[in-house]
């Protein structure tokens, strides 16, 4: 009898965790918004968006108090021709990652009503199209963690030695 | 007189040797991410007006290698990535121990909303020694196909925050204002750098 309820009390354990995942939904990490320079009214938000649910995200929409207008876009290279463009969504598919990157997927920010000074942060929120609403803060940098502030730093290893 | 005869003729040799010997190193094959043009073309009859309100003429790029990006100051994502990739770029130049000499510009497409005052700032922001140009729709249209780029701005301006479409290439301009090489993305500080001392190793 014990050992069934410890069966039964592990299965329900697992179903708990199970269900906080469920919960979880879209859990975004790496995020940060451009620095803008003095005057600027516009900037872009990059990040990493996993979904560790068992169906298909999509953002749909993002709002801030740091602007009246904030579009998801698509920076691609045609021709040797950078072209952004405006897309309604960004789909992240179950138990996967969809990452927001320069010059490529990333939420435009228009009309800036104040400028973004590197070290700070705002607050944002992503609007799902299930209703989830994920809030959260951004911090403001002049560069992100990108792949060549990496090599840059593997660089400087390099010259160490 | 033979003596003399065979001097002048050393003379000649050596002078032809001398010079297959620069043209072979002006033609040497490099390995580099760019590409650099075999015949490099001398910009002409350039017009711009730089961040500091001065004439920029094709004699403003000679004695000094330059760096160009084409872009426009409201574009949230590709030019900065780019401005930030010149500017790390400028930090490697220097640390190679090449002079400070080397010259990084933003030639802005989108006159109507980059004034003087704005390319100031604008390229401050990333590093206080690049410089930033721009003109009248006619000079910039003629600077920008000498350099190989091409934009579009969008006839329909009614929205202020439209965008424009750029060429992503950054292009490399040589001390005698002639357009010596482009780089298309993705590009990186530490390619630009290493194909920057190999180009200009050939050059010198």
């Amino acid at each position: 009898m014990k050992t069934l309820l410890a069966v039964v009390a592990a299965c329900l354990m697992t179903i708990n965790i199970h269900a906080d995942e469920m919960q979880h939904g879209p859990s975004v990490s790496d995020s940060w918004i451009r620095a803008t320079p003095p005057g600027a009214t516009t900037s872009a938000m990059y990040m990493m968006i996993k979904n560790s649910t068992d169906k298909s995200m999509t953002l749909v929409d993002v709002k801030s108090e740091l602007s009246d207008r904030i579009e998801i876009h698509h920076t691609v290279k045609n021709d040797g021709v950078m072209q952004m463009r405006k897309i309604d969504r960004i789909d992240v598919n179950a138990h996967a990652m969809t990452e927001l990157k320069p010059q490529g997927q990333h939420i435009m920010f228009f009309n800036l009503k104040e400028a973004l000074a590197p070290d700070t942060k705002i607050t944002v929120d992503l609007i799902f199209e299930d209703g989830t609403t994920v809030t959260m803060e951004v911090p403001v940098m002049k560069q992100g963690m990108s792949h060549d502030s990496h090599s840059e730093m593997k660089s400087e290893k390099h010259k160490d030695h | 007189m033979n003596k003399i005869l065979l001097a002048i003729l050393c003379a000649i040799t050596v002078g032809i040797g001398a010079w297959f010997s620069i043209s072979q190193k002006k033609n040497e094959k490099l390995d580099i991410t760019g590409f650099a043009f075999p015949e490099p073309a001398q910009l002409a009859n350039v017009s711009l007006t730089s961040h500091q309100n001065q004439p920029v003429t094709e004699d403003s790029f000679k004695g000094r290698w330059t760096f160009i990006y084409v872009g426009y100051t409201f574009c949230p994502d590709a030019c900065p990535a780019t401005m930030t990739v010149l500017n790390q770029l400028h930090g490697r130049l220097k640390e190679k121990g090449i002079d400070d000499t080397v010259n990084m510009m933003l030639v802005s497409v989108d006159p109507e909303r980059d004034t003087i005052e704005n390319l100031k700032e604008y390229v401050a922001f990333f590093n206080p020694s690049f410089s930033a140009a721009t003109g009248t729709p006619a000079a910039i249209k003629d600077f920008t196909s000498q350099v190989s780029a091409i934009y579009v701005i969008p006839e329909d301006r009614s929205d202020p925050n439209y965008l424009v479409d750029h060429s992503s290439s950054v292009m490399l301009i040589d001390p005698d204002a002639a357009v010596h090489a482009i780089f298309t993305p993705p590009q990186t500080a530490e390619n630009l750098a290493n194909d920057f001392v190999k180009l200009s190793n050939r050059y010198n």
